[in-house]
């Protein structure tokens, strides 16, 4: 497929995903964006999920179907190299979502507010079993940095491994320095055998 | 949703719905799933099920990258590193 693409229409580029889970107001978009070559792009996924309600006690399910919003962004890195972003919730009822948004992902960016850490609970704890490598970023958009990093990786109950850093997700340089972060932690893993 | 979808320039262009041709003409070049659904406003099922018509009828070729089935080596992991330093 790839070679027929490759005669039709010049170099079909190799891409990354990189998945950037958060809380609501916990800037997902406002990083993508910083990074985005592109404003930030905008797509639906017409989802149907299993809803819990009083029926569960009895074992009845009920199917939903919800309309869910993907916010997504694009480097071009090289005309062969090309890295998506996409933006998750990080709430468990989403977890439908980080399932396919993960499969093939290089990696995620766990984008913290620490007005609302407990958001982050949820998905972290999906990253590891999945074994996805993944870094917390703590946004300070207030440009304070009122919390400090240790503090911040306690409350957050993160294995030692994980990389934390405080970001400011409006800021294009500080975004960048997240995805370096994560970049270089696969590139550990890969080092590793992991 | 990475999956690079391209269309396959046709001599003869038989007449095609317009939601159909709006696809053709933005996979000129390579885009991914995720941009043709953005670009068309049409939701990704939809546009997922409209691309595997055209993958059917030949009028589009789509390619997943290597590195979604494979972690990339370090090489390029090092490579892609000093691009987005770079940026």
């Amino acid at each position: 497929m790839g070679r027929m693409a490759a005669e039709v229409a010049g170099p079909v580029p190799d891409t990354l995903k990189i998945v950037v889970a958060g809380g609501f107001g916990a800037g997902k978009t406002t990083l993508v964006s910083a990074l985005s070559e592109v404003e930030s792009l905008h797509t639906e996924e017409v989802m149907t999920t299993e809803s819990v309600g009083l029926d569960d006690l009895a074992g009845v399910e009920d199917k939903t179907t919800t309309t869910v919003a993907l916010d997504f962004g694009r480097i071009t890195l090289d005309e062969s190299t090309v890295v998506y972003l996409f933006g998750t919730p990080g709430q468990r009822r989403f977890s439908y979502m980080w399932e396919e948004l993960t499969r093939g992902a290089l990696g995620a960016v766990v984008l913290a507010d620490t007005r609302r850490l407990t958001d982050s609970f949820d998905v972290i704890d999906f990253f590891e079993e999945r074994r996805v490598p993944f870094v917390v970023a703590v946004n300070c958009f207030d440009g304070q940095r009122t919390h400090r990093a240790d503090d911040v990786r306690v409350a957050l109950d993160l294995e030692d491994p994980v990389p934390l850093l405080l970001c400011d997700a409006r800021s294009r340089q500080s975004a960048k320095e997240v995805v370096v972060e994560l970049v270089e932690l696969v590139l550990r893993w890969e080092l590793s055998g992991a | 949703m990475t999956t690079q979808v391209v269309a396959v320039p046709a001599v003869r262009a038989p007449e095609v719905d317009p939601e159909v041709e709006l696809i053709l003409s933005l996979c000129a070049r390579p885009l991914s799933v995720a941009e043709v659904s953005s670009r068309t406003g049409f939701a990704l099922g939809v546009v997922r099920i409209l691309l595997a018509d055209l993958v059917d009828q030949g009028r589009v070729v789509v390619r997943t990258s290597d590195w979604e089935r494979a972690r990339p080596d370090a090489a390029t992991l090092r490579s892609v590193l000093e691009r987005i330093r770079e940026l």
